[in-house]
């Protein structure tokens, strides 16, 4: 039986389609700098809008810098708080 | 096949574009490309020119234009109406076409020029084909993506108060308001075909074309993102694709080759801030330089500002800066002169040399070629404006031949020439530093961390070493202080590190004197990206311009004009 896809996994995902590594996504720990790893500012937007839509979420822009995409940890835990508040 | 630079469209208010003809001045229908806005519109302007001459190379009338308010065209982007002046432009483009005796007409846009190309299409009826070249379904969408993209790439974003701004550009609440709310009407004209071209990690656009209601052929736009989501100097134009389109557009074209002729108009009278000024189009030196005059309505006897590329960018400038600046300075005086390095822009490269080759040798005659051409009888008395690779060009320039002034803003001086990649430096750089292979080891080998806490070390020990090669600052700065160069440095933090990491290191015996200065910003973008930067950087200029050459008592009517 397989298991449901945690939030990681999924930002794991969007990162792997949209983020333009320089490196394999699963080689980087989930506080690795992704910036450091390869992620321009232009990827960084279309991982952004990537998130919106698989999520159906909208990042206000109080979180449009570059420390909210800047980890997978920092993610999982933007994701976290849109989530919580549209609960 | 020939390229022919044209105004166009409303007397009042002319648009600006080129007509590129086939070679036997008969052509088998025409196409209009409607390009894209705000930052991608830089982007897209090589590869918007090679599409252009390979569908005349395939027997095409090919036109490309400058939407109102955009590129050499007329206005600004907060002038009103901006969504439905971009869809009047393609209208008057399409007149264009016809006046120069196309039979048929087809549309291709790329992103929001694509959503503009498929309402056009719709409104206007009577078009052939249109190709939806990656496109934006919803103007939203687009304002949302370029304004987050700004607020990555800076994080000292302090807002306009007007609009949305975006990388480069700001767009008004209006603007914003119309794109966001731009759609093909349901009762619109059916272009006979459609090509739609998605990225392949994207869904197809289908609200588009299913409002079109013309059935898509449908192919991959592969390559966007090496076209648009690079640094400005490492853009790829994706040449297969370009093909694919070509191909596709000639393939199904209905339009028997008729014979084509342009009346081209090589000046126009631009409104600007309640002035009209006149612009013409120039060709400058052997190897013809394209480039736009501006002329001043009451010549003053000023010099004449020279304004070069930055990176690959075209002559409109940085973020359209030099647009913006030469109706500005003209309205205040002086003749400005916008122009194309060879190989870069609308300027063909030189006999047997590369294009798109950003800091090549040949800017050096470029420029001496430039500067003979619009001032044959002084050739001294130019002021010259770059930004990044154009500050460099500048500042080498001024060291080699009498300047009234340079205006340096950014300048990178630490990069590896492109000659090196087959021989030796050219040995008419003399404040370059080249990057050598130690140094892109050192930057490959070292996290950013460890390298910021290097890096004042670092830098104090390559000014040392170019001390002693006659290649540091203050060296330089000196000499053009002796020659008389009114010399004004406008740069970020990052950018004033290779200047000297003191300030008795940078400029030395110039230290002290007026006519050497050295502005450092703190949080200057490397492109002036934020809207604040570029209306300080402007400021700065326009003083120190009307200053030191509009006589005291003209000054309070020039700085009016330029304010």
């Amino acid at each position: 039986m397989s298991e449901e896809p945690t939030l990681k996994d999924q930002i794991r995902q969007v990162l792997a389609e949209h983020a333009r590594l320089a490196v394999p996504i699963g080689t980087l720990d989930d506080h690795a700098d992704l910036f450091l790893a390869g992620m321009t500012s232009h990827a960084s937007v279309n991982v952004m809008l990537a998130l919106e839509d698989r999520f159906e979420i909208e990042f206000p822009e109080s979180m449009l810098r570059k420390s909210t995409f800047q980890s997978v940890a920092a993610i999982d835990a933007a994701l976290s708080e849109l989530q919580s508040v549209s609960a | 096949m020939t390229a022919v630079p044209t105004w166009f469209g409303p007397a009042d208010r002319p648009l600006f574009g080129w007509v590129h003809v086939p070679a036997d001045n008969r052509a088998a229908g025409a196409v209009v490309l409607c390009p894209p806005v705000a930052r991608e519109l830089a982007a897209t302007q090589v590869c918007y020119r090679f599409v252009a001459e390979e569908l005349a190379a395939a027997g095409m009338l090919a036109i490309r234009f400058d939407y109102d308010g955009t590129g050499d065209s007329t206005g600004v982007d907060l002038d009103p109406q901006r969504v439905e002046s971009w869809l009047a432009s393609i209208r008057q483009a399409i007149d264009l076409a016809r006046s120069c005796g196309a039979q048929s007409v087809s549309l291709i846009g790329m992103r929001v020029g694509a959503l503009l190309a498929a309402v056009a299409a719709a409104r206007l009826g009577s078009i052939d084909a249109v190709v939806l070249w990656d496109p934006c379904e919803s103007g939203r969408a687009f304002v949302r993506q370029e304004a987050a993209l700004l607020r990555l790439l800076s994080n000292d974003h302090q807002g306009t108060g007007d609009g949305t701004e975006l990388p480069g550009f700001v767009f008004s609440a209006e603007t914003v308001s119309h794109l966001g709310s731009l759609t093909v009407p349901a009762d619109g004209a059916r272009p006979s075909r459609v090509l739609l071209l998605t990225r392949p990690d994207r869904r197809p656009a289908t609200k588009l074309t299913d409002a079109l209601g013309t059935e898509p052929d449908l192919a991959e736009a592969r390559g966007q993102e090496l076209l648009l989501e690079v640094e400005p100097g490492s853009r790829e134009t994706p040449h297969d694709v370009v093909a694919q389109v070509v191909s596709w557009l000639h393939r199904g074209n209905p339009a028997s080759p008729g014979v084509v002729s342009i009346s081209a108009q090589d000046a126009a009278s631009v409104p600007f801030e309640g002035t009209r000024l006149t612009e013409r189009t120039i060709r400058l030196g052997p190897a013809g330089l394209f480039a736009i005059v501006t002329e001043p309505n009451t010549p003053t006897g000023t010099p004449t500002v020279l304004m070069l590329n930055a990176g690959n960018d075209w002559h409109v400038g940085p973020n359209r800066l030099w647009v913006d600046l030469s109706r500005r300075w003209a309205a205040a005086g002086f003749r400005c002169v916008r122009f194309d390095e060879s190989g870069l822009g609308d300027s063909p490269p030189r006999p047997e040399k590369p294009a798109n080759l950003v800091r090549s040798p040949d800017a050096f005659d470029d420029v001496k070629d430039a500067r003979f051409a619009v001032e044959p009888d002084d050739p001294t008395n130019v002021v010259l404006v770059g930004l990044c690779s154009g500050g460099y060009q500048a500042l080498e320039d001024a060291l080699v031949r009498p300047t009234r002034a340079i205006y340096a803003i950014n300048p990178v001086l630490h990069f590896a020439p492109p000659e090196l990649a087959t021989g030796a430096m050219d040995p008419r750089r003399r404040i370059c530093w080249p990057v050598s292979g130690l140094a892109s080891t050192y930057r490959s080998w070292l996290a950013e961390p460890v390298r910021r806490r290097l890096r004042k070390v670092l830098w104090r020990s390559i000014h040392l070493l170019n001390r002693d090669r006659g290649r540091d600052a203050s060296t330089w700065f000196d000499q053009l202080r002796i020659d008389g160069v009114e010399v004004l440095v406008v740069c970020g933090e990052d950018e004033a590190r290779p200047f000297g990491t003191t300030p008795a290191e940078t400029l030395g015996a110039a230290a002290g004197h007026d006519s050497i200065r050295l502005d450092v910003i703190e949080g200057l973008d490397g492109a002036l990206m934020p809207a604040w930067q570029r209306a300080e950087v402007s400021r700065r200029l326009t003083d120190h311009l009307v200053g030191h050459f509009v006589p005291a008592e003209e000054r309070p009517i020039a700085r009016v004009a330029s304010a």
